[in-house]
């Protein structure tokens, strides 16, 4: 079990030395359960006197908790669904959903297709803030399934992220409105839906780290010159650590495990081609092209 | 005697769709074959007539045991004119061609081997290049091979996918057109 450590927590160890109280509530069967525990918020190690836990490589803290006091009677039947109301409008956000290349050899062409259904998982972030503040807590799919269905074609040379437009929600938890204490004051935002569409995004990726496609330890593909061409599955997702941002939160997004994204190469050009990646083909999710020139 | 001849017709038919259609159960029970890994891709070229067009399928072999190539046969692609199988070979280099002309093919380090009597070991992946031939102007379209292999004994198939476009054309400098690619990168999924 992880203990995000929101804004409100952090308020609370500001004030109090570094400590944070929590109420743990556990239910078993139809009884319920609770403990209160003090425990330091900090990335230093908890001393052997308190005896509660070691902190991780990852920085998290272990903490062995107080045996529980049952509250008999008063115990709900099963644990209360924390319910998330939404909180405002939705926004319009250009995330990143992939990345696409292509020789720079004369003559050569390439083409980013996004077809309907093609879904992509964006991380979700909580907070006890309303803009600030937010965690990473888990991901949520997004189904491009509105009906639109398009792409952008470029030329020799092109070396760009991929970027869509998904609209984010952002919720709040019930506490106001009579929902039970263990829900919070807290905050959750994910990207909800898909425009669909699909342009080039504002940053360049990495070019091949093996120089040309000849280095490349994967292997390669060739396509003939004067009109070969390669229609390339996406569907070996690439994951990108900053896809998209939740406030000041930035989120992992993965898109293209349902296939339906391909990058169509065309060899126009009067040399072969060849395509390479970052795995050996045809698996591999990163893909980089270049002629026999090495460009 | 009509009805009693029918019936015999009917059952032959039942008989031969249940084997067209559980070829597995019918002929062997191998099973690790992997076809798809080129699931989704497709690829394509422009040929003169009579030219061979060269694609490249890749088997992966999760049966546990040792397995031998004996034979393919080309698959057709729904809503495309089917050229004509024409070579078949084993791609053991670091090259493999996704869309290639002439055979063998030029403009990659292929390091050809012969296919039929290839042994693939338990957990070995092979690429399979096979040519296909079509002589009259057109597009042609094919969805893979189907590759027989045998295994201590039994004897099974796969389905290699490797959905491949090839149109001929009537001169070298004239290529194949963005609703052709389209359509064929469509089929493939």
């Amino acid at each position: 079990m992880g203990i995000p450590v929101t804004s409100a927590v952090q308020a609370q160890a500001q004030a109090a030395d570094g400590l944070a109280t929590f109420e743990f509530f556990v239910w078993f069967g139809s009884s319920e359960a609770t403990s209160t525990e003090t425990l330091p918020v900090t990335s230093a190690a908890i001393s052997a006197d308190g005896a509660t836990g070691d902190v991780g490589t990852d920085g998290s803290q272990a903490a062995a908790l107080s045996s529980f006091a049952s509250l008999g009677e008063t115990a709900p039947a099963s644990p209360p669904a924390c319910v998330w109301l939404a909180s405002g409008s939705s926004v319009e956000e250009s995330n990143r959903i992939g990345q696409m290349q292509d020789s720079t050899g004369s003559g050569s062409q390439v083409r980013w297709t996004y077809n309907t259904e093609a879904d992509s998982s964006f991380g979700v972030g909580v907070s006890g803030s309303l803009t600030s503040g937010y965690s990473g807590d888990g991901s949520y799919s997004v189904s491009n399934s509105i009906g639109s269905s398009g792409g952008f074609p470029e030329n020799a040379g092109f070396n760009e992220f991929v970027d869509g437009h998904f609209y984010r929600q952002r919720y709040a938890s019930d506490l106001d409105s009579g929902g039970h204490p263990i829900c919070g004051h807290r905050y959750k935002a994910e990207f909800r839906r898909s425009v669909g569409d699909s342009y080039p995004g504002a940053n360049a990726p990495a070019k091949d780290p093996y120089g040309r496609c000849g280095n490349d330890p994967n292997g390669l593909a060739t396509m003939a010159a004067h009109g070969g061409f390669y229609n390339a599955d996406r569907g070996h997702a690439t994951n990108y650590s900053g896809a998209a941002t939740i406030f000041d939160l930035s989120v992992h997004g993965q898109t293209g495990y349902t296939g339906d994204i391909h990058v169509d190469y065309t060899n126009n050009s009067s040399l072969s081609e060849y395509v390479c990646g970052n795995a050996e083909l045809p698996d591999a999710p990163i893909l980089w092209p270049n002629n026999n020139s090495g460009v | 005697m009509r009805p009693r001849r029918l019936a015999r017709f009917g059952l032959a038919c039942l008989l031969a769709a249940a084997c067209a259609g559980l070829a597995a159960a019918c002929g062997s029970s191998i099973t690790g074959l992997v076809g798809n890994l080129n699931h989704g891709n497709s690829a394509g070229i422009s040929v003169l007539a009579g030219e061979p067009a060269d694609y490249t399928g890749f088997l992966e072999n999760r049966t546990g045991q040792a397995i031998v190539l004996e034979s393919a046969r080309l698959l057709p692609l729904p809503g495309f004119a089917t050229p004509r199988l024409v070579h078949v070979t084993i791609e053991a280099g670091r090259d493999f061609a996704v869309a290639a002309r002439d055979w063998p093919p030029s403009g990659g380090d292929y390091h050809l081997h012969p296919f039929v009597g290839t042994r693939v070991p338990s957990g070995g992946r092979v690429r399979i290049l096979y040519s296909v031939l079509a002589t009259k102007l057109g597009e042609y379209g094919d969805a893979g091979i189907r590759v027989t292999i045998r295994a201590s004994g039994d004897t099974g198939s796969v389905t290699v996918q490797s959905v491949a476009g090839t149109c001929v054309v009537p001169s070298s400098d004239a290529e194949c057109t963005a609703s052709f690619q389209q359509r064929i990168a469509k089929a493939a999924g």
